[in-house]
């Protein structure tokens, strides 16, 4: 299975996060992991996760979500969510994370 | 050796000196036969013998054939004649012209070096002043020893003969193999108790011993300790009776089957570990149940509420680890309403369970203080907030992340609702959690729109907002409250997910729109084996129905 995180930093600082496949209770722990050790050293102004290539998301995979929400607050940075699936906005929008985050629904 | 009366044997008549007439005769004959000429001295007594005409099918132990025989001496050829019983009855039979039958003997020979020993039966008769030699060859000792030795050394058998009266023990050269003994030590006294024997299996050889003596033949394996090693051995054996029926000899085969008993017992292991193991599963199962049922009980029948019947059914994870956080609570307000609830929480296992029990608590005492669905939320939500700070401290400041098994946080979503019979009116609200469904003159789909904005998951933000929606209930609608393992499956999309469940409830609907609740809940099915899933259907009562 391909990486399910890739992280670099933009050349603006900017924290690049993409997630890719399955998010769930397999692998969120090692995902958050990865995330809290690009973020925490540079302290990047911002964090931007990419959700294009994400097919599915448990309550694990939204807790990544909102845990790096959380670590973004904490480190001072803009945190954007872009580009879900329409399964998973379908899922945010639910959880009300559509809203909290300012997610822009596929195809707007 | 003796000889046999042969009566049928009489073929005494005149000197027939005509050995080649003799020779003609042999020539059409089957079988072994030759005409040995005696050679006397000066005292008249039989020195030697001379081959005067052979059988084509005549061979002697030097293997030479027919005609081939003619003029061999045997005294020089066959030394091991002279002198022994055997020459006397020839001497006998040239005497008294009374033939005779030697029974089979062994006669030792050399050729060339190797020994082939062989083993004949032979028929002595008088013609003339000559001897007639009829012989069979039974069978090449050697090449039979060679045979046994090698069907025993390939089936692992060893033979043994015990003679009871004398106490003699007779093995097979595998026999010492099989018991890893020298030959030069001689066998085990069966007699006694086998010494290599192992512990509690005496009484098997016991028990064969007492079968024969009663006469039935034996078949038993047993086990015996050589070097360390433990061998099995099956032993069929049979037993010899005198007139009187008393028990002489024994005499069986044991066969080494040590592999196929190994195999067996190892192939017997490994379907006992399996079926444990499949019960150790069960087990688990049987727990992850157990453990649902004493946080979370679930009643099996419906149950009557004011204004309202509401029955549940709760499907289990298929493994205990995803034993989980879904949650419900139904129960009558102080003012006559009726609260109900479901919530799932983050995660699995005991953590997630242990945050379900607190939710669930925490909303039945807050009732207390409030009955308006969105405001029991917000405490809900705070609740979940703190949880999550304690759980941080409660780890020592290590990230949360970083246990197995847990989620990387602490949230929930849920759905509050209270239903007043008497204006059939249905206030809720919902935290992350999906729309519950409504089935309303034989259609289902969301009970109403999401609140505006949509309430965020507990645990997320401790100012979150919660807002109502109120919508009214007609007798005959079915309220259903789920959580997302029934509909959420990571190969479908929850839009898909609730389309099956819509048309189920559909189907059940309306084939029998009255059906008990119970029936109804019966026919969902778990979309995700992963999750566990929790399922309230409500019907409003009559007025008259109240209790």
């Amino acid at each position: 299975m391909d990486q399910p995180v890739q992280i670099w930093p933009d050349a603006d600082g900017t924290l690049q996060i993409e997630l890719a496949g399955d998010i769930d209770y397999t692998n969120s722990s090692a995902v958050v992991s990865a995330i809290k050790a690009a973020a925490i050293e540079p302290g990047p102004p911002a964090i931007r996760i990419d959700l294009d290539a994400v097919t599915f998301l448990d309550s694990s995979g939204i807790g990544v979500l909102i845990i790096t929400s959380q670590l973004a607050d904490t480190l001072g940075a803009a945190y954007t969510v872009v580009r879900p699936g329409r399964n998973v906005f379908e899922q945010l929008r639910l959880t009300g994370l559509v809203d909290l985050f300012g997610i822009v629904a596929p195809g707007d | 050796m003796t000889e046999v009366e042969a009566p049928q044997v009489y073929l005494d008549t005149p000197a027939v000196d005509d050995a080649a007439l003799v020779q003609q005769i042999f020539d059409v004959v089957p079988g072994e036969v030759t005409l040995w000429a005696p050679i006397r001295d000066a005292a008249g007594t039989v020195v030697d013998f001379v081959v005067e005409a052979a059988s084509p099918e005549a061979t002697d132990v030097l293997g030479r054939r027919g005609r081939g025989l003619i003029g061999v001496r045997v005294s020089t050829t066959y030394p091991a004649v002279i002198g022994t019983e055997r020459w006397r009855v020839y001497e006998r039979v040239l005497a008294t012209g009374k033939g005779a039958h030697v029974p089979p003997f062994t006669y030792p020979g050399n050729n060339e070096g190797i020994a082939t020993s062989a083993r004949y039966s032979m028929k002595i008769a008088r013609l003339g002043g000559k001897l007639l030699i009829n012989w069979v060859t039974l069978e090449d000792e050697n090449r039979r020893h060679d045979r046994l030795r090698q069907t025993e050394r390939l089936g692992n058998l060893g033979w043994g003969e015990w003679d009871l009266r004398s106490g003699h023990v007779e093995w097979s050269d595998q026999m010492y193999a099989i018991y890893g003994r020298d030959p030069a030590e001689g066998p085990i006294d069966v007699g006694l108790r086998d010494p290599l024997i192992v512990d509690g299996d005496e009484s098997i050889l016991a028990g064969a011993l007492e079968a024969l003596a009663r006469g039935e033949r034996t078949d038993v394996t047993y086990r015996i300790r050589v070097g360390g090693e433990v061998k099995y051995l099956r032993a069929v054996a049979d037993g010899v009776r005198d007139t009187t029926g008393q028990l002489i000899k024994i005499y069986g085969i044991v066969q080494d089957v040590t592999v196929r008993e190994t195999a067996r017992t190892r192939l017997a292991a490994v379907e006992r570990r399996l079926a444990e193991q499949q019960r150790s599963l069960e087990a688990e199962h049987r727990l992850a149940s157990q453990l649902q049922g004493i946080i979370l009980p679930i009643p099996d029948e419906p149950i009557n509420l004011p204004g309202l019947r509401v029955a549940l059914r709760y499907l289990p994870a298929e493994h205990i680890s995803h034993v989980g956080g879904d949650w419900y609570h139904a129960a009558a307000l102080p003012n006559g309403s009726v609260l109900l609830a479901v919530g799932d929480v983050a995660g699995h296992g005991i953590r997630a369970a242990t945050t379900m029990a607190q939710l669930r608590h925490a909303l039945r005492a807050l009732t207390v203080t409030s009955m308006d669905p969105a405001v029991l939320m917000s405490h809900l939500n705070r609740l979940m907030c703190d949880l999550a700070g304690e759980m941080a401290t409660e780890i020592g400041g290590e990230p949360a992340e970083t246990r197995s098994g847990d989620a990387p946080n602490s949230t929930a979503t849920a759905v509050i609702a209270r239903y007043d019979g008497a204006t059939r009116s249905l206030t809720w609200t919902h935290a992350g959690h999906p729309v519950p469904l409504l089935t309303r003159d034989g259609v289902t789909g969301p009970l109403s729109r999401l609140p505006h904005p949509p309430g965020l998951l507990l645990g997320v933000r401790p100012d979150a907002v919660y807002r109502n929606v109120t919508v009214t209930l007609d007798l005959g609608d079915v309220l259903l409250f789920y959580t997302d393992g029934l509909v959420e499956n990571r190969r479908r999309s929850l839009e898909e997910g609730l389309a099956s469940v819509i048309r189920t409830v559909d189907d059940a609907i309306g084939s029998r729109p009255h059906q008990p609740l119970t029936a109804l809940l019966a026919r969902l099915h778990r979309a995700n084996p992963e999750d566990d899933t929790c399922v309230l259907a409500a019907r409003p009562l009559a007025t008259q129905d109240q209790s």
